[in-house]
């Protein structure tokens, strides 16, 4: 089922290995949302936190405005469902992997929380990369909101991806749904569903839709993930051409 | 992690040896600043990213509406938070406030809360009843030496750059309503700043408990420290004092103290902490020097406030539109 009427994407970009005081970091800006992620691990762990077969897992999330609040709670839990399962955390066992996700910029309004997700997911993804943790596979993500407009006769249904804040702002009162999927992707391609949030009233076909959507979006993410990467690649081994 | 980051023995002698020598790593003179670099964000206002070699730090300012204190009705809130995380460095924990983490805040908070930076008068909208609440979040995003530093000027450029909303009162009495123009609407208003304190830290090194930490190395070089440190004591230089210390040199250092200035000439903030004595003299010129950084910084502040502006300017708009006077701040 291919999807119609579909806003461009804002265009995504990325920066990795630009923090020296932690493995790895990346910098995932998509619209007017900017997220900074940092990984250090494999490090030493609390005695209290020390698990005997996995690593242990700390995800820390700091918002861009404000005191951490149960949003920040309900993000850190989203990160851990679709990075744990990737992670090969049965490699380093009695050792702790810490993910720290700062909030530049949010990208969402008051209520919605989509948007911080998805980037919050690539941004962790990327700066695992770049900290050289072993990884089981590929992760993007990406937002979906679906919103009325009205027309002559009747209302239309009208898809947006990864809106930027100015267009949240426009459509704020006609959402009528909210997705969030990450993918797992393999040489580029689509494996496997790990993330699929969705808020708001929305059919069947509906969900179906966006994952078809999601799909090619995340296809795409990863193309600009594997642009970011091989930069950062070819700027740490410049040194292999003096 | 482990829990501190205390540096090792040889790199403690090499890097205090190379201070008797009058030399520091990063090939700087004693009292030169790293590179500072200061950008703001083009689509949001109040958003800082301020580089200070390595350190790297970002500030968000926001403004929401709120109820005043009940014993002071006629001024606005501002708070100021500065929460480490395990970014910054992975001792650093999270949710837990470590012993620097609260010398950065109480210096961050005397240095721009206290020294009334930011004018809470004009943070009022209906005297009791409603007033703006500012709040400033910094970020620490690396950790390489003069966090506090990069801190305070971040928060301050953040407070210049920062736009709240246009208010309007309409009705009287007690059916008073604000209405909140969005900045689509109404071009958004800059903060009353009233002074730019920048932060400058001065880390003090004994040289004669460098050169007995040294004296006690195998090799020829030893006679000459010993030259070297009698001719030092007779010029009554036994104090190194370097501005802008590295995490490194942070690390190594024997005390050090950090003043805030502005371009007033006016001293905002002193704090002198670990336990070295140091003579007056040095104390003095140390607060001379901090005078003349923050006029560097604050007009490097000025000269980026003044490109961001051009950015966002495109035809001189913004400023047609603008109904209020000019603010005169340097």
């Amino acid at each position: 089922m291919t999807v119609l009427d579909i806003t461009r994407p804002s265009p995504a970009s990325a920066i990795t290995s630009f923090l020296y005081r932690v493995d790895g970091s990346a910098s995932w800006k998509v619209g007017t949302a900017h997220i900074i992620a940092s990984v250090s691990g494999p490090i030493e762990v609390n005695k209290r936190d020390e698990l005997p077969d996995v690593a242990t897992l700390e995800i820390v999330v700091r918002p861009d405005v404000g005191v951490t609040s149960t949003r920040e709670q309900f993000l850190q839990d989203r990160i851990r469902r679709v990075v744990a399962p990737v992670i090969a955390l049965e490699l380093h066992p009695r050792t702790l992997i810490q993910i720290v996700v700062q909030i530049v910029q949010s990208g969402d309004n008051k209520i919605l929380n989509t948007i911080s997700l998805s980037a919050s997911i690539n941004a962790t993804y990327m700066a695992l990369l770049d900290a050289g943790v072993p990884l089981r596979s590929t992760v993007s993500a990406t937002s979906i909101i679906y919103y009325t407009t009205a027309t002559s006769d009747g209302s239309k249904t009208n898809v947006v991806v990864d809106p930027t804040r100015a267009q949240l702002e426009q459509i704020e009162k006609d959402i009528t749904s909210v997705h969030t999927i990450a993918y797992e992707l393999k040489g580029g391609k689509i494996e496997r569903l790990l993330l699929s949030e969705s808020v708001g009233s929305f059919t069947e076909d509906q969900v179906f839709e966006c994952y078809d959507t999601a799909a090619n979006i995340c296809e795409e993410t990863n193309r600009i993930m594997r642009e970011a990467i091989t930069k950062g690649v070819q700027q740490k081994s410049r040194w292999r051409e003096a | 992690m482990p829990r501190d980051l205390t540096p090792s023995t040889i790199e403690n002698t090499f890097v205090l040896k190379a201070l008797t020598e009058r030399i520091r790593l990063d090939s700087r003179s004693f009292n030169q600043l790293r590179d500072l670099d200061i950008s703001f964000s083009s689509t949001d206002f109040g958003v800082v990213d301020v580089k200070l070699g390595r350190t790297r730090v970002i500030a968000r300012i926001s403004a929401e509406i709120s109820q005043p204190y009940a014993d002071r009705p006629y001024d606005g809130l501002f708070i100021i938070s500065t929460e480490i995380s395990p970014m910054a460095a992975p001792t650093f924990e999270a949710g837990r406030k470590s012993e620097d983490e609260l010398v950065i805040s109480r210096i961050i908070e005397k240095s721009i809360r206290r020294s009334g930076a930011l004018d809470t008068e004009a943070l009022c909208i209906i005297s009791g009843e409603k007033c703006w609440a500012v709040r400033a979040d910094v970020h620490f995003l690396d950790h390489d030496g003069g966090l506090m530093d990069a801190a305070c000027i971040a928060v301050s450029a953040g407070l210049l750059h920062f736009r709240r909303p246009d208010i309007t009162i309409v009705g009287v009495g007690s059916r008073r309503e604000v209405i909140v123009h969005p900045i689509t609407e109404r071009v958004p208003v800059p903060l009353a700043v009233l002074h730019v304190p920048i932060c400058v830290t001065f880390s003090f090194f004994d040289v004669r408990k460098a050169s007995a930490a040294i004296a006690g190395l195998p090799g020829k070089d030893n006679m000459k420290e010993a030259d070297d440190d009698d001719v030092e004591e007779e010029n009554d230089s036994s104090t190194t004092v370097l501005v802008d210390a590295t995490l490194q040199e942070e690390l190594l250092r024997h005390g050090y103290m950090s003043v805030t200035a502005n371009t007033n000439r006016e001293i905002c903030q002193i704090q002198k902490g670990g336990d070295m004595p140091v003579e007056v003299g040095k104390l003095l010129s140390c607060a001379e020097a901090a005078i003349m950084v923050a006029e560097k910084v604050t007009k490097l502040i000025n000269k980026r406030l003044k490109e961001d502006e051009a950015r966002r300017n495109v035809g001189n708009l913004l400023v047609e539109a603008r109904a209020e006077n000019d603010r005169y701040i340097v």
